[in-house]
């Protein structure tokens, strides 16, 4: 493993570590999703056949606040005693502090996903578990994780953090989000692979933008 | 050789500001005590210098590098113990001094942890968890973080504050070691005396103005 590869799992490490003995990221996460879908799949009667296209909104929004919740909490943890200064004080670049810690976080919302489309399953009788979904899962976990370290730090020190990370998370994975949902609005009506891969290509583009530009701005916004 | 050079150094807040027009240069294997009232730019001097924070305007230069260009050649170069620990308090002291040795790209990890550890009187706390230490302890454990890979320069912010006798004595002697193996430290402090150091430089900030040099100058 390069150099650079090993400063990245460790800091991905120490926040697996963290979450090893709080359980408050990934818990946090299945909890508030778990909680929006069975509002839903209460409220939505389960013979509509608009269930498909509303479920599967109700199933990436759910994800999207959850995310919000688990990204907001696993940055406390760097606020807490200014541990994140660690970090910033040690002879790496704020680039790999950014990929550590958005492979820390999308571990954690990859392992929510697994569990939330579960539920979502169950709760709305629906197959989700299909290899073009799963694809979009992941590809909304690495956009998501990745954008939600850059504003997770960017409010690290603001005063109304909880209502600013949401403001700033949402609009901005707002295209990832319907793609995602297109996605599986086609994949649960039988659409073809074909079909779907131009969305799946859309929201490929989309992480490698953001991502990219994220690990960017990284570092302009830790420092002050 | 300067250790740190600063050159029309500025710093504001929004239209605060913080540090105005400093040009100073700190000699190589000097130790220079930092003093001014609460709020008088001590700590942002120390981070700017640190690269946790960027200047406004003007150039800072450790060991000839540029802090905005070759910041983890200056990080390289430094050991920064600031106001708080600085330090995860979920983790264990080991694995926070090994987290940080790891991004260092030290060798011999454990063995310098003991080294360090057994100096700052930690050594049987470093299977606790930071959160269950007191503040004092938190302190030892940040000081033994900033001089673990041997840096040619310390930065410490009011490092006394919260250390008892053991503590501050470990400190005299971390200062006066790297005085004699020709390293660097620069100290913002109150309480200049608790050193037990008789400084190559005092520097007296005051509104983020350099006010008293002494005894070298810029």
């Amino acid at each position: 493993m390069s150099a650079r590869l090993k400063i990245i799992w460790f800091l991905a490490l120490k926040d697996l570590r963290i979450e090893s003995r709080n359980r408050d990221v990934a818990v946090a996460i299945i909890m508030f999703a778990t909680l929006v879908i069975s509002i839903f799949a209460i409220a939505i009667e389960s013979e509509s056949g608009a269930n498909t296209e509303l479920g599967s909104g109700v199933l990436w929004a759910s994800i999207a606040f959850a995310g919000v919740v688990g990204l907001a909490r696993s940055m406390s943890h760097e606020a807490e005693t200014d541990a994140v200064w660690m970090l910033m004080t040690a002879p790496v670049s704020r680039d790999l502090i950014f990929l550590g810690k958005a492979l820390g976080n999308l571990i954690f919302l990859l392992t929510a996903i697994v569990a939330i489309f579960g539920v979502f399953g169950v709760l709305f009788n629906l197959q989700v578990f299909q290899p073009q979904i799963i694809v979009a899962g992941v590809l909304g976990a690495v956009g998501f994780s990745g954008v939600g370290t850059l504003f997770s730090s960017l409010t690290l020190k603001a005063r109304a953090r909880e209502i600013l990370l949401p403001m700033l998370f949402l609009p901005v994975v707002s295209p990832l989000l319907l793609t995602n949902i297109q996605i599986t609005v086609e994949t649960l009506s039988g659409e073809s692979w074909h079909t779907v891969s131009a969305w799946i290509q859309l929201a490929v583009v989309y992480d490698a933008v953001l991502v990219s530009a994220s690990a960017f701005l990284f570092g302009y916004v830790l420092e002050d | 050789m300067n250790c740190v050079t600063l050159r029309s150094l500025g710093k504001n807040y929004g239209p605060e500001q913080v540090l105005s027009g400093i040009d100073l240069a700190i000699l190589e294997g000097s130790v220079a005590i930092i003093s001014g009232a609460n709020g008088s730019g001590k700590s942002t001097l120390l981070r700017i210098i640190a690269t946790l924070s960027k200047p406004s305007s003007g150039k800072v230069e450790v060991f000839g590098h540029d802090t905005q260009s070759h910041g983890e050649t200056v990080r390289a170069m430094t050991g920064a113990m600031m106001h708080s620990p600085m330090l995860y308090s979920d983790l264990t002291v080991h694995e926070n001094l090994t987290l940080f040795a790891q991004l260092c790209r030290l060798n011999d990890i454990n063995s310098r942890i003991e080294s360090v550890s057994r100096r700052l009187g930690i050594i049987e706390l470093l299977n606790d968890s930071v959160r269950q230490l007191s503040h004092g302890f938190q302190k030892r454990v940040a000081l033994a973080r900033s001089i673990m890979h041997a840096p040619p320069l310390l930065l410490l912010d009011e490092p006394e504050t919260g250390l008892d006798t053991v503590g501050l004595d470990a400190l005299q002697e971390i200062v006066g070691e790297w005085r004699t193996s020709g390293r660097s430290a620069i100290i913002a402090t109150h309480r200049p005396e608790l050193l037990e150091t008789t400084p190559d430089m005092h520097l007296r900030l005051d509104a983020g103005r350099v006010q008293q040099t002494h005894p070298q100058s810029a």
